[in-house]
């Protein structure tokens, strides 16, 4: 069945599912319509999303929201379950070293009180336990726990502390406060070596101390130890070597699959469906092989639209988005940090615009790992690779790399509420950004549903864009 | 001599005053016309150890350390808008149980010393550190308020304040209350253990790095068990009838702990959120009120 891209609702999704299904159509085990999601589920925010209608963009969807599922499957079956907290991209590759080892972020939770629009009652339960607004929706994750509603209990919990938000740290000391065991490593705060020490090259052009890696390697060798008592069997160098070669495999797939969607004359791919893509990089969504099938899919389905000429056609226009920004060609946007109301990567698109480039706070889990290097080399230099254990302005630095890399016209900073990073970061980013690249930058604040405040959002971007055009116009 | 200032309590004096340069360690006041603005999210703390670093021009140089990521960011912002190499950011590890904790910062004291040097300071000998460790004095537990002794005893616990902020221990005075515990940044939790004096002869830098960082309980530190250890032993030796919990808005590390410590604690507990303002508004004052008269 040959269909146009575009963007539908979740009401069209229905009529649209049962075509594919009537032209045979063949999906996973966990496949399915998205209308379940809602009704199983309570996932109600889909209602209000506008999604990429391809098959491929389906299996991303009922991957992502299946997770749950995967992980009570293999607590049934004895797979041990270890919750990586807050490195976002590291721990997970060591866990899925192990044959008998899932490992999953309770990070995750911060969407559950946006994809439940709020029904779930996780930032409830934060609140009673003294985690209130003031601090990230991460929070939501002490809900999740407390409830043991939206994922198994983990055999191991492994939290980084150190050069990490404080908002995170936080929370999740209040989580061991509740008798919920932690296995803290350290992540020290990364700086540039000083004249003395052995620089080392990390991924993403950062650079550190001998010293400092030395230091994380041995860190991350505490982490294995517990792994191995956890698996019951040793993490060797060799099962090391072949899950960093495995999480390599998983690291080009997004390279090539970004490369393809922001270098495209037309947007092969929506926001939304890129943003849900790249989660899957930080812990391959409880299934390693099975994410890599997921993005395969993609990215057939992204070369197959390049090759056609098509982009994913907006919606029809709302009265209320009925503007001329709509006339031009979309603007190309460098988006930071991930949003908490997923319908916002939606909102891009409303007002004129594409994604050209994404920091979502875990571009170290994109950056393939060092083999050259031995296993927890490897593993450390990547770790100290996080653009939030530096400083701001290195992460301004690589975020100008790779907005120039594919023209940004624009740049929008998500800021995440309550986050103790987003206080003073956005504007060291934004002066960057603008000084080196001379692009208009806004930055907006998502909260976890954004309605009472999307006539703001929209109005905000809106002027981003026009700005972005009359800009181009000049260039021109 | 000249001067390097400071605020955390992680930052040993006495390896300042070993590199023949003068320790200072500030208590900053509420920044009106600053450098750095408050801005939403901001820690007013943090934000004020900044600005007084970048309005003294006489300091030779300045010690942010990482035990809140908010003094992390804002050690980046006070470097860029000052002199080269006047700031130096001390990594003080989160975690304490390893053995690589404990080598981070001890490496970081080499470091600092290493930047010490390039403001002006003079490596130690082994000796002079020794010396030095051993000249310094402890201070003593918290003078307890001769008069009133039938007045509630109440504990302050939270971290740093503001030199403005420092007036509540006045105030809770002036209210009726008898305060026998200084368990905010600066006050007894804070200080140092008494050095080892065997280890001072022997290792001293190692005797150094262990009574600060080996012994002082905050709440950023992964886990923070410690600190309720320690609340728990001196919260029962000074006998505490109730708990002023004072934090900052923005300090998530220091405000995720109030409602563990209700739950914890079994005392009555007020907490009080500080902002910019300089002053204890008439609210704060009418609560630490209402609070002393609910002990008595």
């Amino acid at each position: 069945m040959n269909t146009s891209p575009r963007q539908i609702t979740l009401d069209e999704w229905d009529v649209h599912y049962e075509a594919l299904r009537a032209a045979g159509l063949r999906e996973p085990p966990y496949g399915g319509p998205l209308r379940r999601h809602v009704e199983r589920d309570s996932d109600l925010r889909l209602a209000r999303l506008r999604f990429d209608n391809s098959p491929a963009a389906l299996r991303l969807w009922n991957f992502l929201l299946t997770e749950e599922d995967r992980l009570q499957a293999a607590r049934r079956d004895g797979t041990k379950i270890v919750g990586t907290m807050k490195d976002l991209g590291t721990v997970p590759v060591m866990a899925y070293s192990l044959p008998n080892v899932v490992a999953f972020y309770p990070d995750g939770a911060w969407w559950i009180p946006c994809v439940m629009e709020l029904s779930d009652g996780l930032l409830g339960i934060a609140n009673t336990l003294g985690v209130d607004e003031s601090f990230c929706p991460v929070r939501a994750m002490l809900g999740a726990f407390l409830t043991e509603a939206h994922f198994p209990i983990p055999d191991l919990l492994i939290c980084s502390a150190g050069a990490t938000c404080d908002d995170f740290s936080a929370i999740a000391q209040r989580l061991n406060g509740l008798g919920y065991p932690i296995l803290w490593w350290e992540i020290p705060s990364r700086r540039r070596p000083e004249a003395e020490e052995e620089a080392v090259d990390l991924p993403g052009g950062f650079t550190a101390s001998r010293q400092q890696v030395d230091f994380v390697r041995a860190e991350l060798e505490r982490v294995r130890g517990a792994l191995e008592t956890l698996a019951g069997m040793p993490l060797t160098a060799d099962r090391l070597a072949a899950g960093i070669r495995a999480a390599n495999a998983v690291r080009r797939r997004f390279d090539e699959l970004r490369r393809l969607v922001f270098s495209a004359e037309r947007c092969p791919l929506p926001a939304l469906e890129l943003l849900i893509a790249e989660m899957l990089a930080i812990h391959f969504c409880s299934d390693r092989e099975e994410t890599i099938a997921v993005l395969d899919d993609l990215i057939a389905e992204v070369k197959r639209r390049i090759a056609a000429g098509q982009g994913v056609e907006r919606a029809p226009a709302s009265r209320e988005s009925t503007c001329s920004l709509k006339q031009e060609p979309p603007t190309k946007v460098f988006w930071v940090n991930p949003v908490a109301d997923l319908r916002v990567m939606n909102l891009l698109e409303d007002c004129g615009g594409r994604l050209c480039g994404t920091e979502f706070l875990f571009c170290h889990a994109l950056d393939e790992l060092p083999e050259d290097a031995p296993p927890m080399e490897a593993l450390a230099r990547a770790a100290l690779a996080d653009p939030m254990v530096g400083p701001a302005t290195q992460r301004a630095e690589r975020i100008c790399r790779d907005a120039g890399r594919f023209g940004a016209e624009a740049l929008i900073l998500s800021r995440i509420p309550g986050a103790s990073h987003c206080a003073t970061e956005g504007e060291i980013i934004r002066g960057l950004v603008q000084e080196r690249l001379g692009v208009p930058a806004v930055e907006i604040e998502v909260p976890p549903v954004s309605d009472s405040v999307a006539a703001t959002l929209r109005s905000r971007i809106e002027a981003l864009i026009e700005t972005a055009r009359e800009r181009r116009c000049r260039c021109d | 001599m000249k001067c390097i200032v400071y605020s955390s309590p992680f930052i040993p004096a006495e390896w300042i005053a070993a590199h023949e340069l003068k320790p200072l360690r500030i208590v900053p006041r509420a920044a009106s016309r600053a450098a750095i603005p408050a801005g939403m999210g901001v820690c007013p703390f943090a934000r004020a150890f900044a600005n007084e670093v970048l309005a003294d021009a006489e300091a030779a140089g300045a010690i942010f350390a990482t035990t809140c990521d908010q003094m992390r960011r804002l050690a980046e912002q006070t470097a860029a808008a000052g002199p080269a190499n006047r700031i130096f950011l001390f990594n003080v590890p989160a975690t304490w149980q390893s053995v690589t904790a404990q080598k981070i910062y001890l490496a970081e004291l080499q470091r600092l010393g290493r930047w010490l040097e390039t403001r002006g300071g003079a490596a130690p000998s082994r000796e002079r550190l020794a010396e030095t460790m051993v000249q310094a004095t402890l201070p003593t537990a918290l003078e307890k308020a001769a008069s009133n002794r039938q007045a509630p005893a109440l504990a302050v616990v939270g971290g740093p304040l503001l030199a403005e902020h420092r007036g509540i221990f006045d105030l809770i005075q002036h209210a009726g209350g008898r305060i026998v515990l200084d368990a905010a940044e600066g006050g007894e939790r804070t200080r140092r253990a008494a050095w080892n004096r065997r280890s001072v002869r022997e290792e001293p830098l190692l005797a150094l790095a262990d009574a600060y960082f080996g012994h002082i309980p905050d709440a950023f530190r992964r886990p923070n068990s410690e600190l309720y250890a320690w609340l728990k032993r001196e919260l029962a030796a000074r006998q505490v009838h109730g708990i002023v919990f004072l934090h900052y808005i923005w300090c998530d590390l220091w405000r995720a702990e109030a409602q563990r410590l209700k739950e914890w604690c079994g005392l009555p507990v007020l907490v009080v959120e500080l902002g910019d303002q300089a002053h204890f508004n008439a609210h704060v004052r009418s609560r630490i009120a209402s609070f002393l008269e609910m002990l008595k």
